[in-house]
């Protein structure tokens, strides 16, 4: 160390001293105020307790601003045992005289006035009535004023704006779990406080809890509060900014409903078999293709919100025992065959492997028969959806040919597939077989099979009579609606895979921080054979293409049908169908990509519709005046 | 205008009113936990304004001395100190298991180890103002702090022993003494610390020292102690429980208003009293060196880093065994505890910084000249 002046020297212990002097101060303060060490009793009998202040819980909004779960202020009414009469008859007097002004049966009164809390502190309030409005809570507070034991307080309840569709969404707000207790007090919760459940409710907890402040307080050893000692406010939570348009919600939720209306036609009934009575399901999805957020999302049947709010017993029930089981969102629950809309995902595969170009020709007659490859006379028979004749692979996106995609896949003859293991990479790359990074919890992956898949789960070889099936989106693949979006999505920007998403930002006072897109991975292929797969979806959304139907009038989109046969076959060997339609628009600069799923239904028939009454919407929600400016900020 | 009045009694003012806070806070606190009965001064209160009374005086004093003359009579003084640390081994009277005290009159007790902490850093100031810090100084001058250490650890007092090695530590540094041998002197520093603790620390020490490590091993004791200690940081909050006399967790801790006279004001005036006391010691530091650094002379210069070092170095001690940073031993808060030596000799402390301010050179007005003749 160089030398230095004496001065320099006495300069440097002052610092020293003064940084000393800091940390101590410190030290003092984390002692007082921060972390304090609370006695179990202090000496005197008057012991400081330490107290949670609970944060007000943040709003959630749509991308408009219109909110969609606010706070209201609901009161409640709580016993504190010990503040009743000691004297057995006084008591019940005084326990008789509530039970009139607060509406709460004698036994009910008794029992909250001796459990087993009240033994232990006799000063901690028991709830005896909640959900009390202003009204109400301000005649009991007349009526109660002066006698001891009963308290009206305020106690914060959320309230879901309503639209059912939203409930998977929003999620609830809920009782703290008792095998959660522990970690969460930990955390600051109260034992008695409420959490997020499920849906953006719980996957967003933190930004909307806030930040719980303190306060120590001294009390009397019967736990009453003496004096105040300090206090620090609580950091109210932020509120959530959703991309959901809650317009273009309610408007999807209606042309799902109707149809699912429409689609459960397809159930043939009078066959005289034995079948399960169908529960007609469905999901539909608008997402942003450049950010991957959610304009709306629907999953029906759903439930009302405010479901576990109100906390109904038989309500709640009656969801719960629903065969349709309204709780799973399907839009990235649950796995289905996805059936011809993976059929662009099979050709861009094609192009980009070789197996065939634009120009590649291959002619349907309706149907492709094969030989058994053990048993030499048997033949087995893949049927087209229709002889189409003659196509290119533009032509076969646009009619959906059944044929040209299972020569792409499984070969035919002279001409040579992919193969299983080759369409299964590329539906990996394409984000299938795992979550997409969804920011709601409880997504699942769907299957991507191929041979190695095969082998392990069923000990068998893979066989050219899966790689047909397979070709069409069919067999074992199975996919949600969510991933579908994505890969729509990465059709029309070029090829990211962007992370779904139902929240735009975070709101503080007028200062909106909106989150940034973010990708889960790239589906490389060059732009040349992307645009060979846009033009058959263009073609396919055009006046003879199997897709029109999702077309809004005068609108140019990109769109692509699907109908997946499932469950149990029909006497003449016919199956129900799930019924998709996937798309984006507009064609030629990308906004929206749109998915449609019916558990019941045909693609075209039914499915495209609901498409275009969804795109429709968003036109219509588009050239209206535009929401004001927001500050962007990253996350 | 009471700031201008101080400026006409003293050099530094601002160091005169750290001080007379110090004093104030310790004199409220000390009313307010040895009160009985609502609104009653006790005699230990009225005692301890009485010595803060006194010390301010003789601050006041002991500022119009001339460094030079103290420096003339710094054997003298040295040596004063050390017979009456000795005749208290021989004579003095034993409180609390220690023999600290000599009785001067019935009730009037002197603590001589209060007044050796000056005594010693006056001395070392003096052998080293004429001397350049070589290793043989060096070691000279802690020999000059070490008789009065060894005598005042037998009584035994290990916390003055301790505030004594800091200072002759921090007045070895302020002498300019180089970094190696300063660095030597602490790696001999942490050698010897066992043979130290096997040798000297007194059985009781051992004791509180495990204590520390593990306040469960004596419960109702100085494991009590600690326990109510963080009890009563806790129990005054930001804003405190008042000088109202209340219930305190120190009830019951017969040095609550000496050795834990920290964490008893904490518990009355909460953080913002703790705090501010702090910030006051912080404005001992910073004057007491700056008047250091613009010390005339080497003596003077060590004078007042020694002095100003024993105060907040003692200071920051007694927090840091308040705040469970250090193992319980009796150090007083430099202005605040009880006790009328303690008090005493910390305002003749500030008095003699002060005495040592006002013999500093006027600033210079260097920018002043270099534009005249620059």
């Amino acid at each position: 160390m160089t030398r230095l002046s004496v001065t320099q020297r006495l300069r440097l212990m002052q610092g020293v001293l003064l940084l000393l002097v800091l940390a101590l101060g410190l030290r003092v303060a984390s002692l007082q105020w921060f972390d304090p060490v609370i006695p179990p009793d202090y000496g005197d009998g008057l012991a400081p307790r330490l107290l949670e202040v609970q944060p007000a819980r943040g709003l959630i909004v749509d991308r408009n601003g219109q909110v969609l779960a606010r706070n209201t202020p609901d009161f409640r009414a709580t016993l504190v045992p010990g503040e009743l009469p000691e004297d057995e008859d006084a008591r019940r007097r005084a326990l008789l005289d509530l039970e009139r002004i607060l509406g709460v049966p004698y036994a009910e009164l008794e029992a909250a006035a001796s459990s087993r809390l009240a033994v232990i502190d006799p000063f901690a309030p028991v709830l005896v009535r909640d959900g009390l409005g202003a009204e109400e809570a301000i005649a009991i507070r007349a009526a109660a004023a002066g006698r001891p034991g009963v308290r009206i307080e305020a106690s914060p309840s959320r309230v879901y704006v309503l639209e059912e569709t939203l409930a998977h969404i929003l999620g609830y707000v809920g009782a703290i779990p008792e095998d959660e207790a522990e970690a969460l007090t930990a955390l600051g919760y109260p034992l008695d406080g409420t959490i997020g459940m499920t849906g953006v409710e719980s996957a967003y907890e933190d930004t909307l809890r806030g930040e719980p402040g303190r306060r120590l307080v001294l009390s009397d050893p019967r736990g009453r509060e003496v004096q105040p000692l300090a206090q620090s406010d609580a950091e109210p939570g932020a509120d959530l900014v959703l991309s959901i348009d809650l317009e273009l919600q309610r408007a999807a939720a209606a042309a799902l409903a109707d149809g699912m209306e429409r689609g459960l036609s397809v159930v043939r009934r009078g066959t005289g078999q034995a079948r399960p009575e169908p529960v007609q399901l469905g999901a539909a999805l608008l997402m942003d293709v450049r950010t991957g957020e959610l304009l709306a999302s629907v999953s029906l049947p759903a439930y009302d919100p405010n479901l576990f709010v109100d906390g109904d017993p038989d309500a709640v029930a009656s969801v719960f025992t629903d065969p349709a089981r309204p709780l799973i969102d399907r839009t990235y629950m649950e796995v289905r065959s996805p059936g011809s809309i993976y059929k662009p995902l099979v050709a861009l595969a094609a192009l980009e492997e070789g197996i065939a170009t634009a120009g590649t020709r291959i002619y349907s007659s309706g149907a492709i028969t094969i030989a058994d490859q053990y048993n030499p006379g048997v033949y087995y028979v893949f049927k087209d959806w229709a002889a189409h004749g003659d196509l290119d692979m533009r032509r076969a996106l646009a009619r959906s040919s059944d044929v040209y995609f299972y020569y792409l896949v499984g070969g035919y003859q002279d001409f040579e597939g992919m193969g299983p293991d080759v369409l299964a990479s590329w539906s990996r790359q394409a984000g299938f077989g795992r979550p997409t990074g969804y920011d709601l919890p409880g997504e699942v992956g769907g299957l991507v099979p191929d041979r190695e898949w095969k082998e392990d789960e069923f000990g068998e070889a893979w066989l050219l009579g899966d790689s047909y099936p397979y070709s069409i989106g069919q067999g074992y693949l199975t996919v949600t609606p969510l991933q579908m979006a994505v890969l729509t999505a990465a059709i029309a920007n070029g090829g990211d895979l962007l992370k779904p998403r139902v929240v735009h930002g975070f709101r503080n006072g007028d200062l909106v921080t909106t989150l940034r897109p973010q990708t889960s991975g790239h589906l490389e292929a060059s732009e040349a054979h992307y645009e060979v797969v846009r033009e058959g979806m263009l073609a396919a959304a055009a006046d003879g293409g199997t897709a029109a139907t999702g077309r809004p009038v005068g609108a140019r989109i990109a769109g692509k049908t699907g109908t997946a046969e499932f469950g149990q076959p029909y006497p003449d060997g016919e199956f129900d169908t799930h019924g998709w339609y996937i798309g984006y628009a507009p064609y030629d600069e990308p906004e929206v990509a749109v998915v449609v799923y019916l558990e019941y239904g045909v693609g075209a028939t039914h499915a495209g519709p609901v498409a275009r009454a969804i795109l429709e919407a968003y036109y219509e929600q588009r050239d209206r005046p535009a929401v004001p400016d927001r500050v962007e900020a990253a996350r | 205008m009471i700031l201008a009045l101080a400026r006409r009694t003293v050099p530094d003012a601002v160091l005169l009113a750290a001080v007379a806070g110090l004093v104030l806070a310790g004199a409220l606190m000390v009313r307010a936990s040895t009160m009985e009965a609502p609104g009653e001064v006790s005699a230990e209160a009225w005692r301890q304004v009485i010595y803060a009374a006194t010390g301010l005086v003789l601050l006041v004093g002991v500022s119009r001395l001339h460094p030079g003359l103290l420096r003339q009579l710094a054997p003298v003084i040295y040596v004063a100190s050390l017979l009456a640390l000795v005749a208290v081994l021989a004579l003095g009277s034993d409180q609390f298991g220690a023999r600290r005290w000599i009785e001067l009159a019935p009730g009037v007790t002197v603590q001589p180890s209060e007044f050796a902490k000056i005594a010693t850093v006056i001395a070392v100031a003096a052998y080293a103002a004429d001397r350049d810090p070589s290793l043989r100084a060096t070691l000279t001058a802690l020999c000059l702090a070490l008789l009065p250490m060894a005598l005042v650890v037998i009584e035994p007092d290990l916390g003055t022993t301790i505030v004594l090695a800091v200072a002759a530590v921090a007045l070895v540094a302020a002498w300019g003494v180089s970094w190696r041998v300063l660095g030597g002197m602490a790696a001999l520093g942490v050698s010897v610390l066992p043979i130290a603790f096997a040798v000297a620390v007194p059985d009781y020490q051992r004791e509180r020292l495990a204590v520390f490590f593990d306040p469960g091993r004596d419960p109702l004791g100085s494991g009590f102690t600690l326990r109510q200690v963080e009890f009563a940081l806790a129990g005054g909050g930001l804003t405190g429980r008042g000088l109202d006399g209340a219930g305190s967790a120190l009830d019951g801790v017969a040095t609550r208003a000496s050795d834990f006279a920290f964490a008893q004001l904490g518990e009355q005036m909460g953080l913002l009293g703790a705090g501010l006391v702090l910030v006051l010691y912080a404005v001992i530091a910073w004057r007491g060196l700056d008047a250091a650094i613009r010390a005339p002379d080497r003596f003077g210069r060590m004078l007042a880093a020694g002095l100003a070092s024993v105060i907040v170095l003692q200071a920051l001690l007694h927090v840091a065994v308040n705040t469970r940073l250090f193992p319980a031993t009796g150090i007083p808060l430099p202005f605040i505890s009880t006790g009328g030596s303690a008090l005493i000799g910390m305002c003749l402390s500030a008095g003699l910084i002060q005495a040592v301010a006002a013999h500093a050179p006027p600033p210079t007005r260097e920018f002043w000249t270099g534009e005249r003749w620059g």
